[in-house]
C-alpha cells in the first residue's frame, strides 16, 4: 500500500537535515547584521590559548552563547518531535562537556605553535593549535562511549552528530562563499576539480568493493551493495540511501552502518597526520585527500579541519580556508552524487535485477534519505558567492560577519566530534560473527580506497596553490 | 531479546552466495571502464580550462 503523501512529506521534512538548513540559516542570517551596522552576534564566546584558565573565555559570553545554542535546539528538538525539557537537559551536559574539551584543547602546552610559546610564557609545547580541543572532544565522547555505555545511552536524544555537523556546514558554506568570492578564479576551478575527482571515485571504488563483496567475501547482493556504497562513498547516508535504492531490508544498511561510525574514527585519528607527513607541500592534495577517504560527513568534515590546522596552525591563515574549500567541496558532492548513483542503481535492480511487478523506481525513498543540507550549503555558498563576486566592495562587511558566524560553526564542530565517540563502539569491531563485515571493510578501506582517493586527489589538486591571492 | 551484534552475526551467517549476473557483471566492468575513458577527458579539463597559477 502507498505511503500516504502528506505524512511521507511530513517524515522528510521534519528530518535533521531539514533543521541543520534552518539552524544554519538563521545563524547566517543574523550574522549578516553587520552589513546593517548592527552586531546581532558580537556576542559569541571566543577560546583563546591559555595558561591560566580564568583568561581562556569571557564567562558572560559563553553564558549568553549557550543561551542561545540551548534555545534554538530546543525548538528543534520540538521540530524532530522530541521532548524539549528532557533535551534541554541532555544538551546542556553535552554542551559543557564538549566545551570543556575544547578549552582544554586551547592549552597553551597543548596548543602553542612553536613562535607563540614566547608569548605565551613557555619553553615547551605540543604545537597541536586550538584544534586539538576537538580530538579531546573525540577522545572524550569515546571514552565515555565506551566505558560507560549507560551514560552515552542517556545522550542519544541530544547527541547529534549528524545535526551539528549539517548545520555547521550550512554557515561554512557562507564563510567559504565569501572567501572564494575574493578569488573566482581559484574558487570555480576547485569546484570543478572537486567535481571531476568525486566523479572518478565513485565510478572506481565502488565497482571494486561491490566485486571485492561479491566474489571474495561471498556477500550477496543485498548486502554488497549497501557495504560498497558505505566502505566507497560516504558511509552512513550513502549505505542506507542504496539500501533504500536495492529495496535492501532496513536492518542490513543498518548493520552496515554500525561499522562506518567506528572506522570513520580510526581514520579520523590517522589521516591527518599521515597526509600532513606523506604530503608536506601538497596541503590540497591532503585536502581533497579527506574528502575522498573519509567516510561520514561528520568525520570527513572535521579530518579536513585538523588536517588544515596541521598545514596552517595560525587559526586566521587563508591557506585554512582553501583547505577548507577544497574538503567541503568534494563532500558536498559526494553527497549530492548519492542521490545520482542510488537513482542508477534502482533503475538496474528494478529492471534487471530484482524484477517486481509493477515496481517502479522507489525515487520517493531515495529522496526521503537523500542528504538534502546539501541545499542548504548551496545556498549560503552560493549567495555569499555571488553577493561577493558582484559587488567587492561588499566583501570586508561580508567576512566580518561570517567571522562571528563561524565561531557557531567551531562550536557545532565540537559538538559533532563529542558527539561521534559518544555513538561510537568499537567493541564492535571485534564482536563475534562480525569478522566478515568488518574484514572486507578493512581490506577494501586500507588496501586501496584511501590509496586510490589519494592518486584520484593528487591528479586533480597537486600543484594547486593553498597559499598566496588574498 | 537479541543483541545488535548477536543479530548482526545471526544475519551474517545466513547470507548465502549468490552468482554474479550479467548485469552486475555490466555494472562493475562499466563502471570501471567509464571511470579510466573519463579520467583523462576530466584531466584535460581541468588543467585546459580551470588551471590555477601559482
Amino acid at each position: 500500500m502507498p505511503t500516504p503523501l502528506v505524512p511521507a512529506m511530513k517524515s522528510w521534512f521534519r528530518s535533521e537535515d531539514v533543521l541543520a538548513v534552518v539552524l544554519g540559516l538563521l545563524v547566517v542570517a543574523l550574522s549578516l547584521s553587520v552589513l546593517a551596522g548592527v552586531s546581532l552576534l558580537g556576542w559569541s564566546v571566543k577560546v583563546q590559548e591559555w595558561t591560566d584558565p580564568t583568561k581562556a573565555f569571557d564567562p558572560l559570553a559563553l553564558a549568553k552563547t549557550f543561551s542561545f545554542l540551548l534555545a534554538i535546539m530546543s525548538a528543534g528538538a520540538v521540530f524532530l518531535g522530541v521532548k524539549p525539557a528532557a533535551f534541554a537537559v541532555k544538551f546542556m551536559v553535552l554542551f559543557g562537556l564538549a566545551f570543556a574539551c575544547w578549552v582544554a584543547g586551547h592549552n597553551s602546552y597543548l596548543a602553542a605553535v612553536p613562535n607563540k610559546r614566547a608569548a605565551a610564557g613557555i619553553e615547551w609545547s605540543l604545537g597541536l593549535t586550538g584544534e586539538a580541543g576537538y580530538l579531546l572532544a573525540l577522545v572524550g565522547g569515546l571514552l565515555i562511549g565506551n566505558l560507560w555505555p549507560r551514560a552515552a545511552n542517556w545522550f542519544k536524544d541530544a547527541a547529534r552528530p549528524e545535526l551539528f555537523i549539517k548545520t555547521g556546514i550550512v554557515i561554512y558554506g557562507a564563510v567559504l562563499g565569501a572567501k572564494a568570492a575574493e578569488e573566482s578564479g581559484r574558487a570555480t576551478a576547485i569546484l570543478f576539480r572537486g567535481l571531476a575527482a568525486i566523479i572518478e571515485a565513485y565510478l572506481i571504488y565502488w565497482a571494486l568493493v561491490y566485486f571485492l563483496a561479491r566474489k571474495v567475501f561471498g556477500f550477496s547482493r543485498e548486502w554488497a551493495a549497501p557495504l560498497a556504497s558505505g566502505i566507497s562513498i560516504c558511509g552512513v547516508t550513502a549505505a542506507i540511501t542504496t539500501g533504500a535504492a536495492i529495496r535492501a531490508r532496513p536492518i542490513v544498511p543498518v548493520m552496515v552502518s554500525s561499522l562506518v561510525v567506528v572506522f570513520a574514527v580510526i581514520e579520523m585519528l590517522v589521516l591527518p597526520s599521515l597526509a600532513h607527513w606523506l604530503l608536506p607541500n601538497d596541503p590540497m592534495v591532503a585536502a581533497g585527500w579527506m574528502g575522498l577517504a573519509v567516510k561520514t560527513d561528520g568525520a570527513a568534515f572535521s579530518s579536513g579541519e585538523i588536517t588544515a590546522a596541521l598545514y596552517y596552525p595560525d587559526p586566521d591563515d587563508p591557506a585554512r580556508k582553501w583547505m577548507a574549500l577544497t574538503t567541503t567541496t568534494v563532500k558536498v558532492f559526494i553527497d549530492v552524487f548519492i542521490g545520482v548513483w542510488a537513482v542508477i542503481l534502482s533503475a538496474i535492480w528494478s529492471w534487471n535485477i530484482d524484477k517486481r511487478k509493477g515496481g517502479g523506481l522507489p525515487l520517493r525513498e531515495i529522496w526521503t534519505r537523500f542528504p538534502k543540507f546539501v541545499f542548504g550549503y548551496a545556498l549560503t555558498f552560493g549567495a555569499f558567492f555571488l553577493a561577493g563576486y558582484l559587488n567587492r566592495d561588499l566583501i570586508p562587511d561580508l567576512k566580518k560577519g561570517t567571522d562571528q558566524a563561524d565561531v557557531f560553526r567551531r562550536l557545532f564542530f565540537v559538538l559533532t566530534f563529542f558527539s561521534i565517540g559518544l555513538a561510537t563502539n568499537i567493541r564492535r569491531l571485534w564482536a563475534e560473527g562480525l569478522g566478515r563485515l568488518a574484514l572486507v571493510y578493512v581490506v577494501s578501506l586500507f588496501g586501496f580506497v584511501i590509496w586510490i582517493g589519494l592518486a584520484i586527489s593528487w591528479l586533480f589538486f597537486h600543484g594547486v596553490p593553498a597559499t598566496g591571492g588574498n | 531479546m537479541a543483541s545488535f551484534e548477536e543479530e548482526t552475526a545471526r544475519e551474517l551467517s545466513q547470507v548465502e552466495a549468490e552468482p554474479l549476473l550479467p548485469a552486475e557483471q555490466w555494472l562493475i566492468g562499466g563502471s570501471l571502464a567509464l571511470g579510466a575513458a573519463l579520467l583523462g577527458v576530466l584531466l584535460w579539463l581541468s588543467r585546459t580550462y580551470f588551471a590555477i597559477q601559482n
